[in-house]
């Protein structure tokens, strides 16, 4: 039975995605991984300061690039949450 | 009314020029008029995929450089009538080849056919930026690996700031026996992170490196591959037409012995 203990988390195909998700975070602002990972703590430390944040609640920061024709392009980082 | 449609991917590899080959085959079987443009100068590969190189005479360049008149140097299909390539040149480089002489060439071709379809050389430089000069719709081939992914998400953007509006995505190689185990990105995955429309699915199948090798279409032939690839053409036209089941039913005996195999 132990092999269906695997969760999705851990599959390859899983990883993948993941990995792609920050790549392409990374690309469209032009900034590391490793630096948006501190950027992440760094906010959630400085929000800390001033508000109670919850365990439950959710924080995203969300970037968005107006082009010139058609729709703006919208990159959400989740600083935290689910 | 004719239609530009260039096919595109960023990454090399991906299947952009076999599927400019059957997209057009698959066009013309639903008796279209059309053309195909080889526009990879210098690594010109539609003509071995298609089996006609063998019949090139004069090609793009020679075109452009008003060497030849285009009908010369427009090739007739083996087995369609109304399906036509334009060969890129094998000795030269992109360079030889501007944006403004890609438009002229394909508004020349507009009243002759319905449908012009570029096959877009890898990357971004002068070669791509050459076959999305005149179109006005665009094919982003992906497969489900990182690495095609990120280029298909870079080249949507570059599209999509050029002002192109329609801009359909096909994935190609997906394994349904590896994307039921995980282990490979779903359909759904690569959707949620590209933000083109997704016109078509193509499996991992054998039947195209077969139909390659011997320079066939696989479209008009029973296997999965020729299906879905004759499902996009028919997309294309603007039916709408339901995404083919890859999941292969299993013979008996296959599933005998998986079971037998999970017992042991």
């Amino acid at each position: 039975m132990e092999r269906y203990h695997v969760s999705r988390q851990m599959t390859s195909g899983h990883i993948a995605k993941l990995r792609l998700e920050q790549a392409l975070a990374s690309d469209f602002l032009e900034c590391s991984t490793e630096k948006l990972i501190s950027m992440q703590q760094e906010i959630l430390q400085i929000l800390s300061r001033y508000m109670n944040i919850d365990e439950t609640e959710e924080i995203q920061l969300k970037f968005t690039q107006k082009i010139q024709q058609g729709e703006p392009y919208v990159k959400t980082i989740q600083i935290k949450g689910l | 009314m004719s239609e530009v449609i260039v096919v595109t991917s960023g990454k090399g590899g991906v299947g952009k020029t076999t599927s400019t080959a059957n997209i057009g085959t698959g066009l013309a079987r639903m008796d279209k008029k059309v053309v195909l443009i080889d526009t990879d100068i210098g690594l010109r590969n539609l003509d071995v995929v298609m089996g006609l190189e063998n019949r090139i005479v004069y090609n793009l360049v020679d075109v452009t450089e008003g060497n030849c008149r285009i009908r010369q140097a427009l090739i007739k299909d083996k087995h369609y009538p109304g399906l036509y390539l334009l060969p890129a040149a094998q000795t030269r480089d992109k360079s030889c080849v501007s944006q403004e002489q890609m438009r002229k060439l394909v508004d020349d071709l507009k009243p002759i056919f319905d449908y012009i379809i570029l096959d877009s050389p890898a990357g971004i430089e002068q070669g791509f930026r050459n076959a999305c000069a005149a179109a006005d719709r665009a094919l982003v081939i992906t497969t489900p690996e990182v690495s095609a992914i990120r280029d298909a998400d870079r080249i949507i953007g570059l599209l999509e700031s050029d002002g192109l509006r329609k801009i359909d995505l096909i994935i190609n190689r997906i394994r349904p026996d590896m994307v039921k185990r995980g282990d490979m990105m779903s359909v759904e995955d690569v959707t949620d992170i590209l933000s083109a429309s997704l016109i078509g699915v193509l499996p991992d199948e054998e039947a195209i490196v077969i139909a390659s090798n011997h320079g066939e279409p696989v479209v008009g032939t029973d296997s999965l591959t020729g299906q879905a690839y004759m499902n996009i053409c028919r997309r294309l036209t603007g039916e709408k037409v339901p995404l083919l089941n890859l999941y292969k039913p299993l013979s008996l005996r296959s599933r005998l012995s998986a079971f037998i195999k999970k017992k042991a």
